[in-house]
């Protein structure tokens, strides 16, 4: 039973994945703006010739018919050829390459930024449940939740690198470089992970063996860290899966507020100019690394919880 | 004894003395401090770019660049003369010129480069595209007559030249810099002061300045920093990370003005070639009568938007050739809005008309557009017309403009090259690109006449009072309404010195910038 529950899900991936190579095709069809006017042309500054248009559509295969591009297309992405950049005229698979070690820097940094802030956070909440500092946290928690990010990002390069000068306004240098960016990368995530945290442990705190535990002799602590925080953690963790999972798309707003020369900021250029073989391959690797991260969030859970099984009914 | 004395606080001051000399020798000797500046680009699009960096970074030279009146001006090229019938110009080039890899600069690189434009051409680029056939009309022959004297040979006149050359019309390179299909093989090798030493893809570049440059050699090493963002330029700026902004839209006009109530900065006014414009489609209704168009240009207060919008940075503008174009007439600016009223009631009498209202999102980074919508929107509602003020991402805006959907169009506009040719061919030739692409629907046979004859008029003045007449029979048709040519506001710390702008050669004066 076991292996024809994994194969299903597997299976389920691949069907995914296909539909994913589907949309990121289809792409150029729904963004307004034709590639080759946009990027042969010049502000109104310059036309370009028909047979110049004629000569970019043939050279980029854009004068087939749209199902034998995508076939085309697809058979090179298995190949591992992610097509050239219609702007720089560099393999894909290079740009991004370039692009990804600053994107994953800053998306971990801000990550470990969330999960601590959010564990930490979840756990004291949930300790000191209906005191004051309870009420006054999740208060100042939710007005920063509800800030827009690039605000939130303006304020902190005002405050500590402009005034302060704590920290650098922007770019990409030593670790002091990578502070802001992961503050305002992780905090709404921490945020959130803080406030659900709490709520799990609450709710498991509830249960009748926390009270024999309790009743048993063992600490507030213990019962909490080792007891309830397990049961607890359960559905922080789906969290974890669709941050990561996301991580490919790095934060545009947060790459481009600091100069960060991550994907992000690749991805924002290439709608922009239309650049249709990174678009197509962003949406690909993100859609590719999405899946592969949920798929890695059911073994954590079949691990931490053996009855979770996919497709298996818990009477 | 007492001579012993002496001789021995002779040789201590002796001593001092050179020690002190070494000092101050040590300190002159040590290095310039690196100037650090920012622009919203990357100046360095790379390889594949026809042109390696932005002529702003002075990397590369051209043959012919801009002088600070806009007009032609020598630069590896010294000098230049025209055949009779237009169709044979000769350059007589710079001599002691190297490249950056020591190699001379000749006519036989001259030729190299000019074969290279072939092989390149139609390349794109972020700055302006090179099209050989646009740059050099009917390009025949380039061959090199001696060693500093190259002959370029046309099938039709091109009295214009020059014109079409300046800047990145004439990029010169050192031939060994070339792939086999024309693209660079490494980093640029030009004749500019500065050399291309590390450049890291949107984030900087480093350029060390060239020792044997064969003008005035740079003071300091430059790193360009790209920040994206123009409100964390002006952090940057404060924290005194980066000492200067450099290229278009380098700060808007509020935030060079929240600066500059800092003591510690400056501001360098560099004009631009980029001018506002509003694009009225003449192709259907309310914009097909020329009196409508009319009003609305009479209506808009031009000095206000300047004023109020740009805080005084802006050159108001009635005609459409931006001044940066030293064939620019300065014809008059006319705001009379009893006027605009009457000629607005004339065609729609007591109706009330409502128009869509375009302008590009991108431009909000650069500009305070939609502050300057909502005025021009604010004075069409007295003329009866109802505008409704719609923001488009780039795309969106090109493909709206390309299909007419629209019936005002704000956008700024620049020139490709010093030809004014080439823009009286897109917009006011009656079949020209942009005329029937944005729907402008401008048609006039004098107009049309002019535009062609100039093209192989050799007559200075006469091409002069040309394109006068263009812009004056231009100005009547209010299909394209000028409204002010654009300044760049180069705000920098005033511990960066050296740092100016040279008018209308849109460029500053990097090779001098030190840091005190």
């Amino acid at each position: 039973m076991r292996h024809y529950d994994w194969l299903q899900r597997f299976l389920q991936m691949v069907l995914t994945l296909l539909g994913i190579t589907v949309v990121a095709f289809l792409l150029r069809e729904a963004i307004p703006g034709d590639p080759v006017e946009i990027l042969l042309g010049k502000e109104g500054l310059f036309q370009p010739s028909p047979e110049e248009v004629r000569l970019f559509r043939t050279r980029f295969g854009l004068d087939r018919p749209l199902f034998v591009q995508y076939f085309r297309w697809l058979g090179d992405v298995l190949r591992g050829d992610l097509g050239r950049s219609f702007v720089t005229k560099r393999p894909v698979a290079q740009e991004i390459r370039e692009r990804l070690p600053a994107t994953l820097l800053l998306a971990l940094a801000g990550f470990s930024f969330a999960v601590l802030i959010g564990l930490l956070g979840g756990v004291f909440l949930a300790f000191w449940s209906g005191s004051i500092v309870d009420h006054l946290v999740r208060v100042v928690t939710l007005l920063f939740r509800s800030m827009p990010t690039f605000f939130v990002a303006v304020v902190l390069i005002t405050l500590l690198g402009e005034r302060w000068r704590v920290f650098p306004t922007s770019g990409m240098g030593s670790w002091r470089h990578l502070v802001l960016p992961a503050v305002v990368s992780g905090s709404g995530f921490g945020i959130l992970i803080m406030r659900l945290l709490r709520t799990n442990l609450l709710q498991v705190l509830g249960n009748d063996y926390i009270l024999a535990a309790r009743a048993r002799g063992l600490s507030a602590w213990k019962v909490l860290l080792k007891h309830a925080f397990p049961n607890g953690f359960v559905s922080v963790l789906t969290m974890f899966g669709l941050y990561l999972g996301g991580i490919l798309g790095g934060s545009p707003v947060v790459e481009t507020i600091f100069a960060w020369p991550g994907a992000g900021r690749l991805l924002v250029q290439a709608i922009y100019g239309r650049d249709f073989p990174l678009l197509q391959a962003f949406v690909l690797v993100f859609g590719v690394t999405y899946v592969a991260m949920q798929m890695l969030v059911d073994v954590c859970y079949f691990f931490l919880n053996p009855q979770v099984r996919p497709g298996k009914r818990i009477v | 004894m007492h001579s012993f004395v002496h001789r021995r606080f002779f040789l201590v001051v002796l001593w001092s003395l050179l020690v002190f000399l070494l000092l101050v020798c040590s300190a002159l000797a040590q290095e310039r401090p690196e100037v650090i500046i920012a622009g919203h680009r990357d100046l360095v699009p790379g390889e594949n770019d026809p042109y390696y960096t932005s002529t702003l970074l002075h990397v590369w030279e051209p043959l012919v660049t801009r002088d600070e009146e806009g007009w032609p001006a020598p630069m590896l090229a010294e000098s230049w003369e025209v055949s009779e019938d237009g169709r044979v110009w000769t350059f007589h080039l710079r001599r002691g010129v190297l490249f950056q890899d020591l190699t001379p600069f000749n006519a036989e690189a001259v030729v190299a480069n000019f074969e290279r434009y072939r092989r390149i051409s139609p390349a794109n680029s972020p700055f302006y595209p090179f099209r050989i056939h646009e740059t050099y009309p009917g390009l025949k022959e380039v061959t090199a007559i001696d060693e500093y004297t190259v002959r370029l040979t046309f099938e039709e006149p091109v009295p214009a030249l020059p014109f079409l050359m300046v800047n990145f019309g004439s990029a010169m390179f050192s031939p060994r810099n070339f792939r086999e299909d024309g693209f660079f093989n490494g980093f640029p090798i030009g004749t500019g002061p500065y050399r291309l030493v590390e450049h890291k893809k949107d984030e900087y570049c480093r350029l060390e300045p060239f020792e044997h440059y064969w003008g005035q050699k740079a003071i300091s090493p430059i790193r360009v920093r790209v920040i994206p963002q123009a409100e964390t330029r002006f952090s940057a700026l404060k924290a005194e990370e980066i000492f200067g902004v450099i290229d278009i839209g380098a700060l808007t006009p509020a935030l060079a003005m929240e600066l500059l109530k800092d003591e510690r900065f400056a501001v360098e006014v560099s004009p631009s070639t980029i001018a506002h414009y509003l694009f009225m489609n003449g192709s259907r209704p309310p914009f097909d009568d020329v009196r409508l168009r009319k009003a609305v240009s009479l209506a808009i207060d031009r000095e206000f938007i300047v004023r109020e919008l740009y805080y005084g940075y802006g050159e108001v503008m009635g005609t459409i050739l931006s001044p940066a174009s030293p064939f620019s007439v300065p014809l008059p600016i006319e705001h009379d809005l009893a006027e605009a009223r009457r000629l607005a009631k004339e065609v729609l009498g007591e109706k009330r008309v409502q128009v869509r209202f375009i302008f590009p999102s991108w431009s909000l980074e650069r500009y305070p557009y939609k502050e300057q919508a909502e005025y021009i929107q604010s004075v069409l509602r007295e003329l009866g017309i109802d505008a409704q003020i719609q923001i488009l991402e780039g795309g969106a805006f090109n493909e709206a403009m390309k299909a007419g959907e629209y019936e005002i169009a704000m956008r700024n506009q620049g020139l490709p090259n010093a030809e004014p040719n080439t823009i009286f061919t897109w917009y006011v030739l009656s079949d020209g690109a942009g005329n029937v692409e944005y729907h402008l629907n401008f048609k006039d046979q004098e107009a049309d006449a002019l535009i062609l004859q100039a093209r192989r008029e050799m007559d200075m003045e006469k091409r002069f009072q040309m394109y006068a007449r263009v812009q004056e029979i231009a100005k009547e048709g209010y299909h394209w309404i000028p409204l002010f040519n654009n300044v760049d506001l180069l705000v920098y710390n005033k511990r960066l010195k050296g740092f100016r702008s040279l008018g209308k050669k849109y460029d500053v004066t990097l090779w001098e910038a030190y840091l005190e």
